[in-house]
């Protein structure tokens, strides 16, 4: 069932039980009036009738009757009886001609009053005591009222029933409608969202309510699947290209070589560099395995407690040994007093392997020119830069590069595939830690890791 | 021997590599810092009715500054007795000079490469430590035409190149 029926039908039907529910509720209230109105009416009547007649001043009696005639209507059917009651009296033969139960009488003398109800005809009677006699007095007549007025009401009722619950129900859809058009809006405008058009967004809305913080997430959402889209197109492509570069130069070089008979040396210098560009496919393949498995997921690898100096000094090291010629400088001028502060939970292979990668990238891009590493301890976090004064990356191309193979504009004239970087982000985000790149064309690079520290 | 020094600040990380320069000037001495902020005071009577001065350092401290001040008190937990910052409104020398013997300053420090910015309603107090006759020094980076590259990074905390 769509949601907008579920609305509309619990808002009509709870609209339609309060109706039903309202409606039986005055017209009993209004029955029971009507019932007790009647008896005091046909009591008032009874009274005048026993003053009356039973009066034994003939005065009181005259004024009385007189009374009763002028302002007393006579209602429907009115009948009236009176017989004296002595201890003795059975009532069985008035009860045979009123066709009232003995009930009645037994109670008229007991409270001194009595109601009965047959179909629409209603008793009163009251015990009237005059001259130590005792006579009972009752006055019976169609109730005019209830059959009257009460039927008009169940009739008003049984129109004004179907005619307001027909309202809610066309109320119930309106609000219904009027409370998920905006969904329904947005339901249409992202069907329009496809694989191809990923660059369009939701209209946002003025005010900040429940929808509009919907479609802000909906569009981040967007954006975000849209740069995964874009990564993972330039991925394919760079990819391909990477792999295809040094299969064609060994396809050429093989083809080349086998186009007729050479000597022994040209057949060693191509074979060479066969070698070389099948070395190189290795190595890219060999990078692109390591970045797969560690963006998987971060429990194959073992965690252990590593002292960063002493990580920065290995990387150092190993990187003096590729490059001879770097100028790294480690900056220990804000190391903190305690090595406790040093120590974060992590893998010291993997660690190694990011922080060689940035280091050598820092020195490659800037033709062996002074790299600064600075390492630093803040309340929770450890904090290295690395600084270098090279080529630095345009601003425009900062939010690519940590797409894998991509390289930036001002790159072509070092070697490298694009690989380090997005490996190196992997591997510190395994370490729940941040990287920040922060640079300018020309002007040097400064990244910016933060890792938690152990305390 | 326990010290009190004061140092002017911006909520800048530039500012703070003076701290870290007056630390090397006094090998020996356990130092009490107080990092003075200097601002006029607000015109809105309703902000001068809740006026505090947490309030106006909780506005200006980001978490640079914060990582940067934690990163100075790891490295020189030894030395740093005491490290507060303090808001100042007095745009006087006489103002500044009872600030200082009120909080019982010893010496204040000064860069020459970096002078406060005075935006908003900041002010610089150097050119009133300079005329007190409160005893300060001012400090420079390696040469004196230095200045830094990236304005607010962390890494003009460190040795630069």
């Amino acid at each position: 069932m769509k949601s907008q029926t579920k609305i509309a039908l619990l808002f009509s039907s709870g609209c339609l039980l309060i109706i039903i529910l309202l409606s039986i509720s005055v017209y009993y209230f209004s029955t029971q009036y009507s019932f007790t109105d009647f008896y005091k009416r046909l009591e008032i009547r009874a009274i005048f009738k026993a003053k009356s007649t039973l009066e034994s001043e003939d005065m009181k009696a005259q004024a009385f009757k007189e009374v009763r005639e002028q302002h007393l209507e006579i209602l429907p059917q009115e009948r009236d009886y009176v017989f004296e009651v002595n201890s003795n009296t059975t009532f069985d033969s008035q009860a045979k001609n009123m066709r009232l139960p003995l009930s009645f009488f037994t109670e008229l003398v007991s409270k001194k009053t009595a109601n009965y109800k047959n179909n629409n005809t209603f008793y009163s009677g009251i015990l009237y005591q005059t001259n130590q006699k005792k006579y009972a007095v009752i006055v019976s007549a169609n109730n005019y009222y209830n059959t009257h007025h009460l039927a008009y009401l169940r009739n008003i009722f049984l129109i004004a029933i179907p005619l307001a619950s027909l309202l809610a129900v066309l109320i119930a859809i309106f609000v219904s409608k009027k409370v998920l058009n905006p969904v329904t809006d947005i339901t249409a405008k992202v069907k329009q969202i496809s694989s191809e058009s990923m660059h369009l967004r939701l209209a946002t809305l003025t005010d900040n309510d429940e929808l509009s913080q919907l479609i802000t997430t909906f569009n981040t959402m967007l954006d975000r699947l849209e740069t995964a889209f874009e990564t993972q197109n330039n991925f394919i492509s760079n990819a391909s290209h990477e792999l295809s570069t040094p299969l064609t130069a060994i396809i050429g070089e093989a083809d080349v070589t086998l186009n007729k008979k050479r000597k022994s040396e040209e057949y060693e210098t191509s074979i060479k560099i066969i070698l070389g560009e099948a070395e190189r496919l290795e190595k890219i393949t060999k990078s692109l395995l390591f970045l797969a498995q560690t963006g998987f997921d971060g429990k194959k690898q073992k965690m252990e407690i590593v002292r960063t100096d002493q990580l920065l000094w290995d990387v150092k090291e190993t990187i003096d040994k590729l490059n001879p010629n770097n100028q790294i400088r480690l900056d220990l001028s804000l190391m903190p007093d305690t090595p406790e502060k040093l120590k974060i939970n992590g893998n010291s292979q993997l660690l190694h392997l990011a922080l060689s990668n940035i280091v050598s990238n820092a020195c490659k891009y800037s033709s062996n020119k002074p790299v600064q590493i600075s390492i630093g301890a803040s309340q929770h976090q450890l904090i290295i830069i690395i600084k270098d004064a090279g080529i630095g990356i345009p601003e425009s191309e900062l939010k690519y590069i940590y797409d894998p193979f991509f390289r930036a504009s001002n790159t072509k004239n070092f070697e490298g595939y694009g690989i380090g970087l997005p490996l190196a982000r992997n591997i510190i985000r395994l370490h729940k830690g941040t990287i920040t790149v922060t640079a300018q064309s020309g002007q040097g690079t400064t990244v910016e890791l933060r890792f938690p520290s152990i305390h | 021997m326990q010290k009190t020094i004061l140092i002017p600040t911006d909520f800048t990380i530039e500012s703070l590599v003076t701290v870290k320069q007056a630390i090397s000037q006094n090998p020996d001495t356990k130092l009490n810092i107080v990092l003075l902020y200097s601002c006029f005071i607000t015109d809105s009577i309703t902000d001068l009715l809740f006026y505090s001065p947490d309030k106006i350092i909780n506005e200006h401290c980001h978490q640079n500054f914060h990582d940067a001040i934690s990163i100075i008190r790891n490295r020189f937990s030894e030395k740093i007795e005491d490290m507060t910052i303090e808001v100042f409104h007095g745009y006087s020398v006489l103002s500044l000079e009872n600030f200082a013997k009120k909080n019982e300053i010893d010496h204040i420090y000064i860069s020459k490469n970096y002078a406060i910015k005075e935006v908003k309603n900041q002010f610089d107090i150097a050119p009133f430590v300079k005329k007190s006759n409160f005893p300060y020094t001012e400090l420079a980076q390696l040469d004196n035409n230095f200045s830094f590259s990236q304005t607010d990074n962390l890494i003009n905390l460190f040795n630069t190149l």
